[in-house]
């Protein structure tokens, strides 16, 4: 087996990649994820692999058969917690990164106690009522947290049609606003993958001060 | 009397609340975000909180899926 490279190691190949201040940056956010379904997965394995400082993942869902359709999970973590599954994933990909797990079902009233402190919120939820929560939250309970949510990315729609709104200064929704989950239109990996990217993105120019 | 929905002109009874003016407008309240004449509005308040003439709302409607 071979040897995991050094915390050291690690950063310095990814400032000679990202560019040094840039990688300086990033290596001092600290980011939290609310769910870990398809969206949450794919962006804290994004921020992961470009050397986030820390994540909050938060999740109270076990990683089910049916998730495999599009979230960052493997068909031997079935049954795990998402939150122990996906760290177990992250630290994988760079064992030195700081991770805090959340394991509990979140409320409008929970958001701004758990998430105080942190760079950028990233709301990853599947359940349309805990969006607007979540915003809702953000806006009155964390003062001068920057916020990247998601509303609308189900079935095979227009590529182009997912976009990044700003909604406030250093608030973004990400989507089409439209597609919804429906019998007829389920979430696939494709279309929840291009959200998921914008939303990491979005975190990334946050984080370097290009959007505010 | 007259509001201003996302940018749009709307009509709407005298006494309307927040939960009535969505529930016309066919949206589940729950799974709006308001914002009426520049405040967010609590979600336990749109049962109660009536329009009033002229009132500047800006709604975001979000749907399942993540």
């Amino acid at each position: 087996m071979s040897r995991h490279p050094g915390r050291q190691e690690m950063e310095e190949v990814l400032a000679r990649r990202h560019g040094r201040e840039v990688q300086e940056r990033i290596g001092r956010a600290v980011v939290g994820i609310m769910g870990l379904g398809g969206l949450g997965s794919s962006v804290a394995v994004a921020l992961v692999r470009i050397g986030i400082g820390k994540l909050l993942l938060a999740d109270y869902d076990a990683v089910e058969l049916s998730n495999l359709n599009r979230q960052y999970y493997f068909a031997d973590q079935i049954g795990l917690p998402k939150t122990v599954a996906l760290r177990d994933t992250l630290l994988r990909i760079n064992p030195h990164v700081c991770l805090e797990t959340i394991h509990e079902r979140l409320t409008e009233e929970r958001i701004p106690l758990l998430f105080k402190g942190v760079d950028v919120l990233v709301e990853c939820f599947d359940d349309p009522v805990m969006k607007p929560a979540a915003l809702r939250a953000a806006l009155t309970g964390l003062k001068g947290v920057a916020y990247v949510g998601a509303s609308g990315m189900a079935g095979f729609g227009d590529n182009n049609r997912i976009v990044t709104r700003r909604l406030y200064p250093r608030v973004y929704l990400v989507g089409d606003e439209e597609s919804e989950v429906g019998p007829n239109q389920g979430l696939m990996a494709p279309r929840v993958g291009i959200a998921a990217h914008h939303q990491a993105n979005q975190v990334l120019r946050l984080l370097l001060g290009v959007d505010g | 009397m007259i509001i201003i929905c996302n940018d749009e002109k709307k009509e709407i009874r005298p006494g309307t609340t927040i939960a009535a003016f969505l529930k016309d407008l066919g949206v589940t309240p729950d799974t709006v975000f308001v914002e009426c004449n520049g405040v967010i509005i609590r979600r336990d308040a749109y049962e109660t909180h009536e329009l009033s003439e002229g009132a500047r709302l800006e709604l975001i409607r979000f749907v399942g899926g993540g």
